[in-house]
């Protein structure tokens, strides 16, 4: 059944000269606001009819709608956030990628996490996402960065402490910071990425600057608060806090795992577990890799 | 309130619509007709493209909301539109005191 608003609606969606995403945005905000003046007018006199008319009416021409929209710089999209909670369980696997290839300095799995990344830009959140690319190629920098002064010095880990230090200190910094800029603020899947690369950049340049793989609790707890502060200054923060919550807690989880489960396994084992048979830094990463999938499972269910 | 006034003064009027909180658009509608006891006759639709340029300028945020089970986008102020909705409110103040003192509309 055509109504007076159904019929707007209709005809401002041929007129709108938008992408599909936004010009539903733009549609879905006209039609909640005719729908609630015209229940509004219809608690008068009017019948259902005459009040959508006058609902319609009173919201004025799809030319003069357009016109001012055009006037204004046109409509701004605001990001789904269903695409974005699906998309972090892949963006969890870019990081555990890029993590493992830091920690195991292992080049291939570096690729991998480069690959995952690629399949995230599926999930585009908006038209002018630049979140998947971006992170994608910081990601591939960190890993970069972390494993050629190893690889170049033919695996003598020694030597390259000071080089691996530094690369993934800085890349983590500007990481973060990357997260005040105005653009980016407002991309959530950015602000994973970037601070998810950046959390695991620290957690190697802490392993790296022993001169071998070693990972203390005070160092990822140190980590985790410095991370989990940064990411809570930032949109994604505000918006989706089960996300950066979950990932934290996840980081802190993994720490306490390292600092009491390991050591009870290794006493009812009898034998040296931790860098043996389970690295801390793999531990850090899979539980932060889980927290991330639990908070953007709270956050899925909350928006939808 | 004339129409040209309206329009001139938009961003002002839109601002101080959500100074007491998040809001969706026929919310901000409804509290402005409120407070101006129905002056305020400016085609409604016109409050959208309006609230997506503050959005864009960094005065506004918009986030879903969902209410009786519809989602609905709200805006907000953000930290730098609180400051500009304060600029503004004391360049108005300024100016209307200037017209009336030349004026003697308000003696």
């Amino acid at each position: 059944m055509r109504t007076p608003i159904f019929e707007y609606l209709d005809e401002l969606r041929s007129a709108l000269p938008y992408p599909e995403p936004i010009r539903d945005q733009v549609l879905r905000e006209a039609r909640d606001h005719l729908l609630l003046l015209a229940d509004e007018l219809q608690k008068g006199p009017l019948d259902r009819d005459a009040a959508e008319s006058a609902a319609v009416e009173r919201f004025g021409s799809v030319e003069g709608f357009i016109a001012r929209f055009e006037a204004s710089g046109g409509p701004v999209a605001l990001e789904d956030p269903v695409p974005l909670t699906r998309a972090v369980p892949l963006y969890a696997g870019v990081v555990l990628g890029l993590a493992f290839a830091t920690v195991l300095t292992n080049p291939l799995l570096a690729v991998v996490g480069l690959l995952l990344g690629i399949a995230a830009t599926r999930w585009s959140v908006a038209t002018r996402n630049p979140g998947p690319l971006l992170g994608c190629g910081f990601g591939l920098l960190i890993g970069s960065l972390a494993v050629a002064p190893y690889l170049l010095s033919n695996g003598d880990v020694t030597s390259t402490a000071a080089v691996g230090t530094i690369s993934t200190v800085v890349c983590a910094i500007v990481g973060s910071l990357a997260g005040f800029i105005p653009r980016l603020r407002r991309d959530p899947a950015s602000l994973i990425w970037i601070n998810g690369t950046g959390l695991f950049a620290l957690i190697g340049a802490r392993l790296w600057i022993q001169d071998r793989p070693t990972l203390t609790g005070i160092g990822v707890l140190v980590a985790a608060s410095v991370l989990g502060y940064l990411m809570s200054l930032h949109e994604v923060g505000r918006r989706y806090s089960a996300i950066p919550f979950g990932a934290l807690g996840g980081v802190l989880a993994g720490a306490a795992l390292v600092l009491t489960a390991v050591p009870l396994l290794e006493e009812a084992v009898g034998a040296s577990v931790l860098f043996t048979v389970i690295h801390p830094g793999v531990v850090v990463a899979a539980s932060t890799v889980v927290g991330l999938f639990a908070g953007a499972a709270v956050a899925h269910r909350r928006v939808t | 309130m004339t129409d040209e006034l309206a329009k001139g003064h938009l961003d002002l009027i839109l601002l101080s619509a959500l100074a007491d909180g998040p809001a969706h658009g026929y919310a901000v509608i409804e509290a402005i007709r409120r407070k101006s006891s129905g002056a305020f006759d400016l085609p409604e639709g016109s409050v959208y493209p309006a609230l997506h340029r503050l959005e864009r300028a960094g005065l506004l945020r918009s986030d879903w909301s969902t209410s009786s089970g519809r989602r609905r986008r709200v805006y907000s102020l953000t930290r730098r539109g609180r400051a500009e909705l304060n600029r503004q409110r004391v360049a108005w103040k300024n100016f209307t005191s200037t017209v009336n003192a030349i004026t003697g509309a308000g003696a």
